[in-house]
């Protein structure tokens, strides 16, 4: 199993992608963050995936299911510095984005965090 | 020599005698009774046990007459008075069982050959019969106290604890199955009614994992606290859970989720127009 980073700052977490992820690291991928979760009850999640070129749809679905999955959790996921061209390989694999809260920068990050939790709690 | 329809007679006449051979057989075969019940104790039950069955087999042989209703009330006392002295049903069948070594060896001397065997199969039948009702007895006992359990756990498993003035808690506790759920659906549901509660938390960290149906009835139940007016919060939702509601595409966005506990009370007091403040003023 694949050991992922995933740094605590605050009341939030942050998780830097690698490019190099394979499908069985991916499904590992949730359950770490899943867990991580439950140890620390943080109220927000950063995923930074600028380092990746391309999202495949597993990959996507699996970042969909995450952020759903944190939230009932009680943890708010972003995802940290989507490059254009995945952005585009996303909205052309059809999945619903609705759900997701994307920014550029980590600062920008944990900026909305603030702001939403503030406004929930 | 006598006939196959004599056989009652036969008993009835030769009782002492068959009460003597059964409570050797008993010694003999199932000593280890012993050590949980007196010989006074056994012999005491032989005897009235064997009384009532005599009048019975007098008149008939067949054991779902009427003449054998107080026969099956004897063993269903006997049994329950064996299970009690923590004799195992197996033990108590045999003992009944052990009336055919009694009474066969009487009819071998007392009945004409031709018509032994045909004899033989008619106590077996008997026999049988009876004690298979007392393992029945057994079971039925058994049965009776599980399902008390069950209700009693059912009563005990769900507190509802009001917090603080419109606010209740509920802490999932043990097993999450659908019969639980229902009860503490209804029972939720009376509770705000009675305390007009504005918030209920709902807190399952205490849950492992659920299984579809039970993901269903949760949410269910949460949209049944909204339609109270009241606010519904589940806090605790453990990895695995999360990961059964998400993935059965089950919609919980209009219940709100918390981690602990704490941030759960700090939201519903939020909703109640309160706040917790520290007594030192920082």
């Amino acid at each position: 199993m694949v050991d992922f980073t995933i740094l605590k700052l605050y009341d939030n977490l942050i998780l830097p992608l690698e490019s190099d992820l394979d499908d069985n690291s991916i499904c590992n991928l949730q359950m770490a963050i899943l867990r991580m979760i439950e140890q620390t009850s943080a109220k927000g999640l950063l995923i930074d995936v600028s380092k990746l070129n391309f999202i495949d749809s597993f990959l996507g679905r699996i970042l969909m299911e995450t952020s759903e999955m944190t939230l009932l959790m009680g943890t708010i996921t972003v995802l940290v510095g989507l490059k254009k061209e995945v952005v585009l390989s996303l909205i052309h694999l059809g999945l619903s984005l609705n759900n997701i809260n994307a920014v550029m920068t980590l600062e920008q990050g944990i900026e909305l965090l603030d702001t939403m939790n503030g406004r929930l709690s | 020599m006598n006939k196959v329809n004599d056989i009652g007679k036969l008993i009835a006449e030769t009782q002492i005698e068959i009460l003597d051979l059964w409570i050797k057989q008993i010694v003999l075969g199932l000593k280890p009774l012993f050590e949980e019940i007196a010989v006074k104790e056994m012999q005491r039950h032989t005897s009235e046990l064997l009384n009532v069955f005599v009048k019975a087999v007098e008149i008939t042989t067949d054991v779902q007459s009427k003449e054998f209703v107080p026969v099956l009330d004897r063993i269903t006392k006997f049994s329950c008075s064996m299970t009690q002295a923590n004799i195992s049903p197996v033990d108590t069948s045999l003992l009944i069982f052990s009336l055919k070594d009694a009474i066969v060896p009487i009819l071998q001397k007392q009945i004409d050959d031709s018509e032994l065997s045909l004899a033989i199969i008619i106590v077996n039948n008997i026999i049988n019969r009876l004690s298979l009702h007392s393992f029945n007895v057994y079971l039925t006992s058994r049965e009776s106290i599980s399902n008390e359990q069950v209700n009693a756990l059912l009563e005990t498993s769900v507190p509802i604890v009001k917090l603080l003035q419109g606010i209740l808690f509920v802490p999932f506790i043990g097993i999450l199955d659908s019969s639980r759920i229902q009860h503490i659906k209804e029972k939720t549901l009376s509770q705000i009614e009675i305390s007009q509660a504005k918030a209920v938390i709902f807190d399952i960290s205490g849950i492992e994992t659920i299984d579809l149906f039970v993901a269903r009835q949760l949410t269910n139940t949460a949209n049944a606290v909204r339609l109270m007016g009241c606010e519904c919060i589940i806090t605790g939702i453990r990895a695995e859970i999360s990961q059964t509601i998400i993935r059965h595409g089950i919609d919980l966005s209009n219940v709100v989720t918390k981690m602990t506990l704490e941030e759960g009370i700090r939201y519903a007091l939020a909703k109640t127009g309160k706040f917790i403040r520290s007594e030192i003023e920082r």
